[in-house]
């Protein structure tokens, strides 16, 4: 999830609201296309579809008001509500439970570990390694790192800025849908689900450094761990388990903390020249 | 005349890379300089770091003998360092009148205009002769009167220093004129000028500094530059081609 | 003469507001009907003052912020809890909204502001999700998302005692309220400080350069403009008599952004007209397609961001100086 808004953050330099409901359509096609293609159909299709969205966005809405960050912003939101009230109009509000589709489990810690959650982790990890080879190894991956240092040396150059644009848009779409329709079967599935996740998702992006894939992973499996461990660390302070919220709060609280001492992020560059 | 700003052994790096590697100047009060040098010598960041844009990693800056290196940029401004920036649009979508009557109103009151704030403005835009455009939005002008702009702004705090990024850059050959009549009209002022049209350095400026790989190559008055054969070698024979 | 001439509509369209309750008992609407269109009108200068506030920062200063609601939700918090469980009078419940929605504006202000680019937005958000979440926790005494409900039944003004179950003297209240903020935000935006502001929005670093403490005003406009959220969250405390976790969410802020854009951003007219007209098309929606609303929401936004972002105040007076031209 954080993973493509970072792309799209770190290369367009434009904060992508809409990211949560495409995230959350992502969970919404998983759920109508399981019965029909299976698991792992859904897997591969979904996010697809999502990116093929992202695209025609990209091109449709937001390649005309290019440079105007301000604005993009705004459109970003106009697409969240759009896309969110399309999804309630023609699948519901109702919230959907997807089965696991494995039930194998494994004893961690003394606990059962759904193997599914592995699986889940195992995938995002190749996906950070696969963006990473693209971005590194790939003539279509340089441009976009060329893009994202400066686009307007980029665009003296003759690469193709629009298309790189376009490209991060799209890409950072299906990567929301994949964590959406990876997701769909550990929580509910509903049309809102893509809001409680958008802001924390920023504020990964941010904290790890926009343009730094490898931070933005980090920080969310910390921001994860965080919000699981802080209710038992604070147990023997509090006399009772810490409330979820009030773990989220205070985790959320510390990565503000940490910005104010990096206000560029932990892994990110230092922004070159005025 | 005294010394108004002195820089020492200046370094700054972005990313590792050093773009200035132990720069030293000295500009007396009223001195016109210009800095020259081929593209990535330095030039620029050189004038971020004198303004406060930027912070240099070691050296010192005096202004008027005070380390200035740790001040933010507007305590600069107000202490008597005016900046132009190569690219700047000034505020697009306020009017010539009201851009002019703010940069004049700085270090003033927040709550009423200063009548010698008011005065200042007009006499700037008569100076520009930019006084039938006052009320135009400052984005319908020509590339040209927002480059003249780009001076009032910054002289409209009547500083000691001024700083400027190639003010000429882009402009047609009468306007590079009209723009270097201005800077030679001007009294009691520093300049401190990169410049790349040599015509232009000939004109305004009483010395030369040349700036290669973020040291200073050559120093000295336009003459001593023009005939010094390292600078002919790498900087004057292609500077015309470059541009 | 002249300035009377330009003056003369705002004058008119304020008599005419301060006369509604008269006119729509003259109309036949007295009783239900009346009263609830005179409520939908209050709250809608409510939100619309919210949304003045929100137009300092973002239509003058140019700071895109997802927090404002964060300092309105805090002086309605103010209000409501001081003065259940502490009984505090009126007066000095408000007094107590006021200064811990300033106090906020202070604190989140001096984070927020240091944070370059668009990091701003999303420190504003995240530090509103915080506030939310902790209201959320604090539900035993905040009422969580469910939200608490206070009785403030008058206010004494000394010479004159308002009732606030009266939506008649509830309306004039919230009328009162909004003109005095408008006022003196018409006035603050005039002052070389306003201009200032517009500085920033259009060049920060020029304006630096120019020698404006550019850092120090921004943390200066978040803490004036949250204060005036926060008269507004006093004026929703004192109308509605309901706190609810809800109102310190991002999406309030959002609203409010929305509203001004529409409106039209860095005009003070903009964010009333922007509020007033999307209220009522919320209402409108809510009796006959509920899930609509939010579907057009995002199509008008779309149409703003693309071809209007001067918003409608913008639209009419590029209309106007067309005519003049003519």
């Amino acid at each position: 999830m954080a993973l493509g808004l970072n792309l799209i953050y770190g290369i367009l330099r434009i904060v992508n609201f809409a990211h949560g409901a495409l995230y959350m359509l992502g969970a919404v096609l998983a759920w109508v296309l399981w019965p029909l293609l299976g698991f792992w159909g859904a897997l591969i299709v979904a996010p697809l579809l999502v990116g093929v969205l992202g695209l025609g966005v990209e091109w449709l809405v937001l390649r005309p008001i290019e440079g105007r960050p301000l604005l993009s912003i705004i459109a970003t939101f106009a697409l969240m509500l759009i896309i969110q009230q399309t999804v309630l109009l023609s699948f519901g509000g109702g919230q959907q439970q997807l089965s696991n589709p494995w039930s194998w489990s494994f004893p961690l810690f003394g606990l059962r570990y759904p193997g599914y959650r592995l699986f889940v982790a195992l995938l995002a990890m190749l996906s950070v390694a696969g963006l990473w080879l693209f971005l590194q190894r790939t003539q279509v991956g340089r441009w976009v790192r060329a893009v994202s240092s400066d686009g307007e040396l980029a665009a003296g150059l003759g690469l193709p800025v629009p298309l790189v644009y376009g490209l991060a848009f799209g890409l950072g779409s299906y990567l929301a849908a994949l964590a959406g329709v990876l997701v769909a079967p550990i929580v509910s599935v509903d049309y809102l689900m893509g809001f409680d996740v958008l802001i924390p998702a920023f504020i990964i992006v941010i904290v790890g450094g926009a343009g730094s894939l490898g931070g933005s992973l980090l920080v969310a499996l910390a921001l994860g761990e965080a919000e699981n461990l802080l209710p038992f660390l604070a147990q023997p302070f509090l006399g009772q388990p810490m409330q979820p919220t009030l773990a989220r709060a205070l985790t959320l609280a510390l990565l503000i903390a940490l910005l104010l001492f990096r206000p560029q992020g932990l892994f990110g560059r230092r922004p070159v020249g005025p | 005349m005294s010394t108004l700003l002195e820089v020492r052994d200046l370094h700054k790096s972005f990313a590792g890379e050093p773009t200035l590697a132990g720069v030293d100047l000295a500009l007396k009060e009223g001195e016109r300089r210009a800095i020259i040098g081929p593209n990535g010598a330095g030039k620029t960041t050189l004038l971020n770091l004198i303004g406060g844009q930027l912070r240099p990693q070691a050296g010192h800056i005096l202004f008027a003998g005070q380390e200035i290196s740790g001040w933010p940029p507007h305590r600069r401004a107000r202490e008597g360092i005016g900046r132009t920036f190569q690219i700047s649009s000034a505020f697009p979508s306020l009017s010539l009148s009201d851009n002019m009557l703010a940069a004049a109103q700085a270090g003033h009151s927040w709550l009423h205009y200063a009548p010698e704030a008011r005065r200042r403005a007009e006499q700037l835009l008569e100076l520009l002769a930019l006084g039938a455009k006052a009320a135009l939005p400052v984005a319908q002008l020509s590339h040209g009167e927002r480059r003249a702009l780009e001076i009032g702004l910054a002289l409209a705090a009547r500083p000691r220093l001024l700083l400027l990024d190639e003010p000429t850059a882009g402009l047609a050959a009468g306007e590079t004129e009209g723009v270097t009549k201005l800077l030679q009209s001007l009294e009691g002022v520093a300049l401190l000028i990169v410049e790349h049209d040599m015509q232009v350095v000939e004109k305004l400026a009483d010395s030369i500094t040349v700036l290669h790989h973020g040291r200073v190559l050559a120093q000295g008055s336009t003459l001593e530059i023009q005939a010094n054969p390292q600078v002919q070698a790498i900087y004057l024979g292609k500077a015309h081609a470059e541009t | 003469m002249d300035k009377l001439r330009q003056r003369a509509p705002l004058l008119i369209a304020l008599a005419l507001l301060a006369f509604i309750p008269q006119l729509l008992a003259l109309v036949g609407l007295p009783g239900r009907q009346g009263a609830f269109w005179l409520s939908l009108l209050t709250q809608m200068l409510i939100w619309g003052l919210f949304a003045l506030s929100y137009d300092l920062l973002f239509g003058y200063a140019g700071l895109l912020s997802l927090g404002q609601a964060i300092f309105f939700g805090l002086a309605i918090y103010g209000v409501t809890l001081s003065s259940l469980y502490w009984g505090f009078s009126p007066w000095e419940a408000l007094g107590s909204g006021l200064l811990i929605s300033l106090v906020g504006a202070m604190l989140v202000g001096i984070v927020a502001v240091r944070v370059p680019g668009h990091g701003f937005l999303i420190v504003t958000a995240v530090i509103s999700l915080i506030v939310y979440l902790m209201a959320v926790a604090a539900s035993g005494w905040t009422g969580g998302t469910n939200g608490v409900t206070v009785t403030i039944p008058s206010l004494d003004f000394g010479l004159l005692r308002l009732s606030l179950f009266d939506p008649r003297q509830g309306y004039w209240l919230a009328l009162g309220l909004l003109m005095l903020s408008y006022a003196a935000l018409r006035w603050l935006t005039r002052t070389p400080l306003g201009r200032a502001l517009e500085l920033i929005r259009e060049n920060e670093p020029r304006a630096e350069a120019l020698g404006y403490p550019t850092l120090r005003l921004k943390f200066v406009v978040f803490v004036i403009s949250g204060s005036f959220a926060g008269v507004a969250g006093l004026l929703y405390a004192l109308i509605n008599q309901f706190a609810s976790a809800g109102l310190l969410q991002w999406t309030v802020s959002a609203n409010a952004l929305i509203w001004t854009l529409v409106g039209g951003a860095g005009t003070l007219v903009g964010p009333l007209i922007g509020t007033a007209l999307l209220k009522f098309l919320e209402y409108l929606f809510g009796g006959w397609w509920p899930q609509g609303y939010p579907l057009l929401l995002g199509l008008v936004l779309l149409l703003v961001a693309r071809a209007a972002p001067q918003g409608i105040v913008g639209m009419l007076r590029a209309w106007r100086a067309q005519r003049e031209l003519r």
